[in-house]
């Protein structure tokens, strides 16, 4: 991402007086040191690994701290009193931007509007669209089986979850393109686009979408979100348009990217793909280990009162990068974090995040992540990257894998 | 609703849940050190409890997933465990006793 055009026009930051010259490291969290040639979970465990602390700050974006340990991220997703979600996406002036309620809430306000999106897409929904979800799936891996060979990312990746919302949202599949679009300009912006530019039409798309499911309501998950109250009072039309996108952003971006490092290793590494080809019933965990291995999202938090954290003093006001990708990799949290077994015994991480924002959707992403792969294995039981291609991932508030070319044996 | 939560050596407290929520949420939002080490997703045993016997038969019937993640723990109790990440909060349970179990305290 060296040709990043918001990232060229971007100075490094001064180093603030409240932080210490040996917490100052270089780490770009859009690009990585080293994500080319090691991997993206590699760089970050590299940054972690590279110092005794467990919070640093870096110069770019604007300046910002970062925690490096999976116990003190934990700790920070659950201690909304210091760390607010006022700001949730660096840098920090492009994070004041975005504004999806009730993601920069902190409790109680975030309560009642947690409990409309834990209604539209919580356990009960999930275990109740899993047909739809299978069938999605399906379909498309039925497709591309007799084809021998496909990018995952492009022919899956991006097909499946959008395919499942458009029927979970009731929306037409035209629209895709063009929200996938703001979408990646929101978790990975190249610089064509301002986040309030990217808001802007986000909401125009929206409004028409709201205005139809209130008049006429139906059972999908936006009906099953405009046509609510918060504690009492009717929803305000800016309360609307935040959780009907924060639906499309969350639902569009996660998965997508999740799912295709869960199919990169897979596709490496044949004892793995054999131990679920030959004992499907050991996908439910197995996925719960990719999860663990392969995060993919890195929020932010604002420091809401001075605090002292690991020996410095975070400032109010000053950001934190709360990286997910270093829960679950850590060595403090997991024995052998970097190796991936499927029969690992009290697995802990914070892929989903945790506390009162902890992810909504991720009784659905798990089953998600568990049709493909079941229905997958079925039907392309050995694959694998396609020979003499390399492939590249990228950093950002939701990580990437750019292209998966795959190649199989077609039956 | 709420839920008194013996803590074990650190004795008990009760605090608020609103109904819909897990009752594992309402724990970790409350305060209450318990591990819930993979989110709620029913996928570790590390937000494990004990049910007092006046409301265990008051649940939802454990599902065979949550069944297999309890028997791995020292600590299981066919007639009083359960994942609190599987109990949904609900104003029939108001007054709901449990208690956290080693395995489940948050290290």
């Amino acid at each position: 991402m060296t040709d990043n055009v918001a990232e060229m026009a971007k100075p490094l930051a001064d180093v603030p007086s409240n932080v210490p010259a040996d917490r100052v490291v270089d780490f770009d969290i859009f690009n990585p040191p080293e994500i080319d040639e090691i991997g993206l979970h590699e760089a970050w465990v590299k940054l972690q690994q590279s110092t005794p602390h467990e919070v640093v700050w870096t110069p770019h974006n604007e300046g910002h701290w970062i925690a490096l340990r999976g116990k003190r991220v934990r700790a920070m997703y659950r201690d909304p009193d210091h760390f607010s979600s006022h700001v949730i996406w660096l840098p920090k002036s492009e994070g004041l931007q975005y504004g999806l309620v009730p993601t920069r809430l902190d409790p109680p306000q975030h309560t009642p509007f947690r409990e409309v999106l834990n209604n539209a897409i919580g356990i009960t929904v999930t275990k109740e669209v899993e047909p739809i979800v299978r069938e999605v799936a399906v379909e498309i891996i039925e497709d591309l089986a007799p084809r021998g060979a496909c990018n995952f990312t492009e022919d899956y990746a991006k097909q499946f979850p959008v395919k499942v919302f458009l029927k979970l949202l009731d929306i037409p599949y035209e629209d895709v393109a063009d929200v996938k679009k703001w979408v990646d300009q929101m978790t990975r912006p190249d610089g064509s686009m301002s986040m309030e530019e990217v808001m802007e039409n986000f909401f125009r798309y929206v409004d028409p979408i709201i205005d139809d499911r209130i008049a006429n309501p139906g059972e999908d998950l936006i009906s099953r979100v405009v046509n609510n109250d918060i504690d009492g009072r009717p929803m305000t039309r800016a309360e609307m348009r935040g959780l009907v996108s924060l639906l499309l952003v969350a639902g569009l971006d996660t998965v997508v990217n999740a799912l295709s490092f869960f199919m990169e290793f897979l596709a490496r590494s044949a004892s793995h793909r054999h131990e679920l080809v030959e004992n499907p019933k050991k996908i439910r965990l197995a996925v719960e280990e990719l999860f663990r291995r392969f995060p993919v999202v890195a929020e932010a938090r604002m420091v809401k009162v001075d605090t002292e954290v690991d020996g410095v003093t975070m400032k109010a006001g000053d950001m934190v990068c709360v990286p997910t990708i270093l829960g679950g990799t850590d060595d403090q949290m997991n024995k052998c974090p970097m190796q991936v077994d499927f029969n690992r015994k009290d697995t802990s991480h914070v892929t989903f995040g945790d506390g009162p924002h902890i992810c909504a959707g991720q009784h659905f992403a798990r089953q998600e992540a568990r049709v493909t792969i079941e229905e997958w294995l079925k039907r392309i039981p050995e694959f694998e990257i396609a020979p003499g291609s390399k492939i590249q991932h990228k950093s950002g508030i939701v990580c990437t894998v750019e292209d998966l070319p795959l190649v199989w044996k077609v039956k | 609703m709420k839920i008194k939560v013996a803590i074990p050596e650190r004795g008990e407290t009760e605090i608020e849940a609103r109904s819909g929520w897990t009752v594992m949420e309402a724990l970790r939002d409350a305060g209450i050190p318990i591990a819930a080490r993979c989110g709620g997703g029913c996928a570790c045993a590390s937000c494990h409890v004990h049910i007092d016997p006046a409301f265990f038969g008051k649940l939802a019937p454990v599902s065979e997933d949550e069944t297999d993640l309890l028997e791995s723990s020292d600590h299981y109790d066919v007639g009083a465990s359960r994942l609190s990440c599987q109990i949904i909060c609900d104003d029939a349970l108001d007054g709901l006793a449990l208690s956290l179990q080693p395995d489940s305290l948050e290290d």
